[in-house]
């Protein structure tokens, strides 16, 4: 055999060689990956409770939320850069316009990064905001804005968004809930 | 060996790459496009369930048809190494058709009901990646192999033809 050819031989194998494992890899990522998300098994709990909000528009700076949540990694791998986001809404008839047009504001919005969870391992924590860590004051209605004439005055809703890097940080997964009804309020 | 025997290869790689650049992926797509969780609908969306499909299909068809001329041409020769470079280059072009084509981020929408209550996104273009990385070493080699074969041409076809001749007179 030609020198040439032993040389092509030995890189052939090598790249044999990584792309089985890379596939290994890539299947048994997956196939673990499918094993934490089963709705079935509530590996990933968010919210894993209920939720305690203090939406009492008067007093902004009291204003707070906290989501309890735990994730399980039943996987293979460790589960990376673990990112809970939360955003709060609210809905209302805005006094300030002529037609006290239906408003659509965003009051919250915080992104936590939890770091990493090895396989086998359990993240238990309370995902929360008070006050300015999280509530936008610019964006929340005065009482004077709000058309109390309507009924009720004041809709809360929830968007909730989870993602993490799975299988050597070669999967990245994100779930992400919208319109989640928080609370309805009269004043 | 023969004229036959080589097409024959070539028809029968064609066939593997038909099914595994093709087939399987919109066997794939199809099946996931809409499944169903616990009675809520998992959607994928219609316009990049289109997309994806119109791309593997594209690319499928040109990596087969390269296939069947890699494998149909004589070993070590210069048409097999042009064709099996210009193979590899459709393979690496397939790989990233999966990525402009939106296949590496897929998003799924949960409906229940009627209402979209948020979607299920998986992203895998850091494996796309590394996958585009084998593909660069493999496109030295076939690049390698093509150079390979121009310079030593006389040596591979003296071999070829003693070969040929031993077979004729062991015969």
């Amino acid at each position: 055999m030609r020198p040439s050819r032993i040389f092509r031989w030995v890189v052939r194998i090598f790249l044999l060689v990584f792309t089985l494992a890379l596939s290994g890899v890539s299947l048994l990522g997956g196939f673990s990956a499918v094993t934490i998300l089963d709705p079935d098994s509530y590996n990933v709990n968010i919210p894993d409770g209920p939720i305690i909000a203090n939406l009492d528009i008067n007093n902004k700076p009291t204003m707070s939320i906290s989501v309890p949540f735990n994730i399980t990694n039943v996987g293979v791998y460790d589960l990376d850069e673990i990112t809970l986001s939360f955003q709060i809404g609210v809905i209302f008839g805005n006094a300030s316009t002529p037609t006290n047009e239906t408003t659509n504001n965003r009051i919250f919005d915080k992104t936590v990064n939890y770091g990493t969870v090895p396989h086998g391992q359990v993240l238990k924590d309370t995902f929360s905001g008070l006050g300015s860590d999280g509530f936008i004051f610019l964006n929340i209605p005065e009482l004077a804005e709000v058309d109390l004439t309507r009924t009720p005055d004041l809709i809360f809703h929830a968007n909730f968004t989870f993602s993490a890097m799975y299988s050597l940080q070669l999967y990245k997964f994100t779930v992400n809930l919208i319109n989640y009804s928080l609370a309805e309020i009269n004043i | 060996m023969g004229w036959f025997p080589n097409i024959l290869k070539g028809i029968i790689y064609m066939g593997v790459y038909i099914t595994t650049t093709m087939v399987v992926p919109f066997l794939t797509f199809t099946w996931v496009k809409e499944i169903q969780v616990l009675g809520v609908a998992i959607v994928l969306e219609q316009f990049q369930y289109d997309r994806i499909i119109f791309w593997i299909t594209a690319f499928g068809l040109l990596i087969s048809a390269s296939a069947f001329f890699n494998y149909s041409s004589p070993k070590q020769s210069i048409r097999k190494a042009s064709f099996a470079l210009i193979q590899i280059l459709l393979n690496c072009l397939y790989i990233w058709s999966y990525k402009f084509s939106g296949a590496t981020e897929v998003k799924f929408e949960i409906v229940f009901e009627v209402t979209n209550v948020g979607f299920i996104a998986i992203d895998v273009q850091n494996m796309v990646m590394l996958y585009m990385g084998v593909y660069f070493l493999t496109i030295l080699l076939k690049g390698y192999d093509l150079i390979d074969f121009i310079l030593n041409r006389d040596k591979i076809r003296q071999k070829r033809y003693k070969i040929t001749e031993e077979g004729v007179d062991a015969s």
